[in-house]
């Protein structure tokens, strides 16, 4: 089966006289299956909107290759099948919801009824049916991100790109995105969310790159990549010897007034530490997970190692 | 670049293409659409540019109000380079071509205290080149005729653009006229008297076109009565009995014989440094002559027939000085003073030397004297200045000059305090009447009017 | 076809709610109103100004809103990101290209044709008549600023806006220039002088070729057929377009944005 997306040793340099030579891109080979949400993460400034435009053929890589549905992404035709929602993207001031979307259909060469149609469909599907007649300078952030998703699916795309989809938006949105993005997964789409953060939405996907200075740092699963997760585990009417033990386990403690608080590696161990607890009478208070969050990550992987 | 090869075909092919269209366009261009010919030479950059955009038109328009606001202030100095500027950026606008010259003409030289004849040299330049530009009209070639007729008193000038006026269609009949006068006043009779008949004939079918038509009628009688008139006189000064070579004894014309003596004579007294007194003697009884008095450069002329067909420009010969007065000649004698020293940027004195030239032809005379002397000074002769110019033979004029210093007119160096005059050999004064004028008086011994140079 | 038709229309409804655009529109018009008022400058010559400056208001207007609106249409694409959404869609480059451009054409004969009948309805009102010839101006003024708009498209592609404005109207002044100067240099001695009188005159493009309103202006003048006159300056201005929109499609196709 043909990769829906697929780099080899994508690079892009920039020079500059100040600076010199820089791979805002480097060496990227990514392989992205139809029907996935495939996230690339990565601190501002990582190549990922480098890597998105040059897979769009709005800029050109300085080496290397990259095919969309198995054609070169610098050809035109594979536009047909995919769509791109920029990052904070703005549209006509002066023309309606209807009339950008007519034009963009337009673009698509998509013909006088059925675009008539689809557009009316989309208005609908996305929430903007009563406000399609009013002029997009008055629309508030969240219709305009609506409009850019409704433009994103005139052409029924196969690919989708979304870069940072939930830029400044509130969270009752990013649910409706995720949902969104969910439904479109179901129906068979692929979809290839580039974000800086870790919210909600980027927790769907099934596979993430992550890119630090054009460079991928790590690669895998989310479950894969944030493993190794710590949980607190916190208990009253605790003994020093049971202090003791845990500390001669291996793990983190402190005893004070009775009351234990246990940090250990979330590695299965945590059964055995609340095993001891029970036995020994103490009284759990709580166990709380302290998953990893993306900039945790991040800065595991810029200083080279678990912490 | 591989996927723009196609590109290059393409721009070598649009290129030539344009490049050839372009020749083809030039001709038509330049023939049909070129902005008039800016005549001045040299041009700047910035006047070029100006004179090129869109707007010349009002530009001109804007600034020709401002160069009238300039006369009505008295600032002359400042309308001759908006003239140059405006007849550059609309070159059709005979308004100011004509107004222009007519503030260089009369406005700036007639003046009591402006007497400059050297913005006769541009005047006349003005005319040619609103001539040049605009060939579709009489009205110049009038304006040029008129200001030789009666301001340069170049009779045979005149003649020649008033020739040119009168093959215009747009002159109007009752300017026609004037060229009878010229052919007369440069002593072409036959020509003046046909081209009366030929005014006449005009005149009269306009009458019978329109037979009620009161100022068709004056015009017709007034040509009719002009040519009455041409073929009296004619007849008076023996000119259709010397056609008929049976020319008669003294006494059967008005004119020749006797030879009539001039005698002319005239003296320079500089009375104070800048002032002359001028007396002299033209032996002719009647009023109305006037002797012209030039003082010059001695180096420099007006050259007015060779100028005046060079580029129009408003810069005056600043160092140079040309004065001419007229003196009235009365009872066979004329005087006059003439105050030099109140504008040195008029009269700079810069030359060493200075050429005093008194002219007087019959051709300027007033009809009563040309009955005496006939139109070309027939009848007229002086045993010392009878002159006769070697491009018109048959006119016989007076013509006498003396020279001047510097210092003397000046009274400064050998001459100060001295008493400076020049005279013709063998001047005699006629005892003059009791003077009209009030007469500058000189008191040895005291400086005159403080004079830098 | 399609794309290139909905990127001008989308340009053309753009630039008409251009503030700056309309002001100079309104200036333009309000300038040929007033037109009648300036008889007074030359009361022998009243048509001559009135045609002399309503054709020089249209013309400079028409040029004015060229180069203004032309210069920004590419750049502002790109600042505002609007570029991503076009060009992600199946869109060429040089259709894009030539759509903002055909959108900027079709507002520039939109204003100068408003200004024409401004200005005849002006001239009839105060003359009582209207000239033919008058009417041969205004669409020579047009291919004039084709030539001129594809200039500042020209540059657009790879110079800032503020240069792209002076660099326009510089190369308008001296292709404005062009013929005169061409004429009055092509007999000078100086072999080099003479070359670069003729390289400009070759190479860049010639605006003069349009300035057709002395005849109309000047009474008297007669003028031969003009029609293979037209023909030729029409050819002209799409052949020199078509060399600044390859050159543009060029640069552009090879420009990160």
């Amino acid at each position: 089966m043909t990769a829906a997306i697929r780099t080899e040793n994508l690079t892009k340099t920039y020079s500059s006289r100040w600076t010199g030579k820089r791979n805002v891109v480097n060496n990227l080979n990514i392989e992205v299956k139809e029907g996935e949400i495939f996230g690339l993460l990565g601190p501002n400034g990582a190549g990922k909107t480098t890597a998105i435009k040059i897979l769009l053929g709005i800029i050109y890589p300085t080496s290397g290759q990259a095919w969309i549905m198995g054609h070169d992404c610098m050809d035109v035709q594979t536009h047909y099948q995919l769509s791109y929602l920029p990052e904070k993207p703005y549209y006509y001031d002066h023309m309606t919801g209807a009339e950008i979307l007519d034009f963009y259909a337009r673009l698509f060469h998509i013909g006088g009824l059925e675009r008539k149609q689809r557009i009316e469909k989309l208005l609908e599907q996305v929430g903007l049916a009563g406000d399609a007649r009013k002029p997009i300078g008055q629309y508030s952030k969240g219709m305009q991100q609506r409009i850019g998703l409704a433009q994103c699916l005139l052409n029924e795309p196969r690919i989708l790109f979304l870069d940072e989809p939930t830029g400044g938006l509130d969270p009752v949105a990013h649910i409706e995105i995720r949902n969104l993005i969910l439904q479109l997964r179901d129906e068979g789409k692929t979809i290839f969310i580039s974000s800086h953060e870790l919210s909600d939405v980027e927790r769907i996907c099934d596979r993430v790159v992550m890119m630090d200075k054009g460079d991928v740092v790590k690669e895998g699963t989310l479950d894969e990549l944030l493993a190794g997760g710590r949980v607190e585990v916190i208990a009253d009417h605790a003994s020093q010897e049971m202090h003791d033990k845990l500390q001669g386990n291996g793990a983190i403690v402190s005893l004070s007034d009775g009351r234990l608080i246990v940090d250990v590696p979330d590695d299965g161990s945590v059964n055995q530490v609340l095993d001891l607890l029970r036995t020994g009478n103490a009284q759990i208070n709580s166990v709380i997970p302290r998953r990893k969050r993306l900039e945790d990550l991040f800065v595991e992987t810029m200083t080279g190692g678990g912490v | 670049m591989k996927r723009m090869k196609w590109a290059i075909p393409v721009l070598l092919l649009l290129f030539g293409s344009q490049a050839v269209l372009q020749t083809k366009i030039d001709p038509f261009w330049k023939k049909y659409y070129a902005p008039p010919k800016l005549s001045v030479p040299g041009l700047g950059a910035e006047q070029v540019l100006v004179a090129l955009s869109g707007f010349r038109e009002v530009l001109a328009g804007i600034m020709w109000v401002r160069a009238d606001e300039f006369f009505h202030q008295g600032n002359y100095d400042a309308i001759l380079p908006l003239v140059r500027l405006v007849t550059l950026l609309d070159s059709k606008q005979i308004d100011v071509y004509v107004t222009g010259a007519w503030h260089m003409g009369y406005n700036f030289t007639d003046e009591d205290q402006r007497s400059d004849r050297r913005y006769l040299v541009p005047a006349l330049q003005l005319l040619r080149e609103g001539v040049n530009n605009n060939q579709n009209t009489y009205e110049l070639w009038f304006e040029l005729g008129w200001m030789k007729y009666h301001k340069i008193m170049d009779y045979k000038g005149a003649v020649e653009a008033f020739e040119k006026a009168k093959n215009f269609e747009d002159i109007p009949l009752a300017r026609r006229d004037i060229l009878a006068h010229a052919y007369y006043k440069n002593g072409q009779i036959s020509d003046a008297l046909n081209y009366l008949y030929e005014l006449l004939d005009m005149n009269q079918k306009i009458l019978d076109d329109y037979p009620g038509n009161e100022s068709a009628r004056i015009g017709r009688d007034t040509v009719e009565k002009n040519l009455d008139q041409h073929i009296i006189r004619m007849a008076a000064r023996g000119y259709f009995a010397k056609q008929r070579g049976d020319y008669g004894p003294a006494g059967h014309y008005t004119t020749l014989p006797p030879l009539e003596q001039m005698d002319f004579g005239a003296r320079i007294t500089v009375t104070e440094p800048g002032v002359i007194r001028v007396v002299g003697t033209l032996g002719l009884a009647p009023i109305g002559a006037r002797v012209r008095i030039v003082l010059k450069d001695q180096s420099y002329d007006l050259h007015l027939a060779e100028n005046e067909k060079l580029p129009f420009s408003p810069e005056l010969p600043k160092d140079v000085t040309y004065m001419q007065d007229d003196l009235y000649n009365k009872k066979k004698r004329f005087a006059r003073t003439i105050n030099m020293s109140k504008d040195p940027a008029m009269y700079p004195f810069d030359a060493e030397k200075y050429d005093i030239v008194f002219s007087w032809s019959p051709r300027w005379a007033p009809a009563s004297i040309q009955d005496r002397l006939g139109w070309n000074g027939e009848a007229m002769d002086d045993k010392r200045y009878l002159n006769i110019p070697k491009d018109d033979p048959s006119l016989r004029q007076i013509l006498c000059t003396l020279t001047i210093t510097k210092d003397q007119i000046l009274q400064r160096g050998e001459w100060r305090d001295k008493k400076v005059v020049v005279e013709t050999p063998g001047f005699v004064e006629v005892q003059e009447e009791a003077p009209k004028y009030r007469v500058v008086p000189n008191t040895p011994g005291t400086p005159g009017p403080a004079k830098s140079t | 076809m399609g794309a290139i038709y909905a990127i001008a229309s989308t340009t053309l409804g753009e630039a008409v709610r251009r503030k700056v655009l309309l002001v100079i529109l309104l200036l333009g018009v309000g300038l040929l109103i007033i037109t009648p008022g300036l008889n007074q400058l030359s009361p022998r010559q009243e048509t001559t100004v009135l045609l002399s400056f309503g054709l020089g208001v249209i013309q400079m207007i028409g040029a004015l809103v060229a180069v203004v609106l032309t210069i920004s249409l590419i750049p502002q694409e790109i600042e505002r990101r609007t570029i991503y959404t076009i060009l992600s869609k199946p869109v060429q480059r040089h259709q894009f290209l030539l759509g903002k451009f055909l959108g900027s054409l079709a507002t520039i004969l939109m204003m100068m044709a408003l200004m024409t009948v401004t200005f005849l309805l002006v001239y009839y009102l105060s003359k009582h008549s209207l000239p033919i010839n008058l009417l041969a101006g205004p669409p020579l003024f047009f291919l004039q600023m084709m030539i001129l708009a594809a200039v500042a498209m020209f540059f657009s592609t790879f110079v800032s806006p503020l240069v792209n404005f002076f660099l326009s109207f510089g190369i308008y002044m001296v292709g404005n220039l062009a013929n005169p100067l061409f004429e009055s240099l092509s007999t000078t001695e100086n072999q080099l002088t003479r070359f670069g009188a003729t390289l400009i005159h070759y190479v860049l493009p010639n605006f003069a070729n349009y300035n057709v309103q002395n005849p109309i202006i000047n009474p008297g003048s007669m003028i031969a057929n003009t029609q293979v006159y037209n023909l030729q300056v029409i050819l002209y201005a799409v052949f020199y377009t078509g060399i600044l929109l390859t050159l543009a499609v060029v640069i552009f196709d090879r420009r990160e944005v």
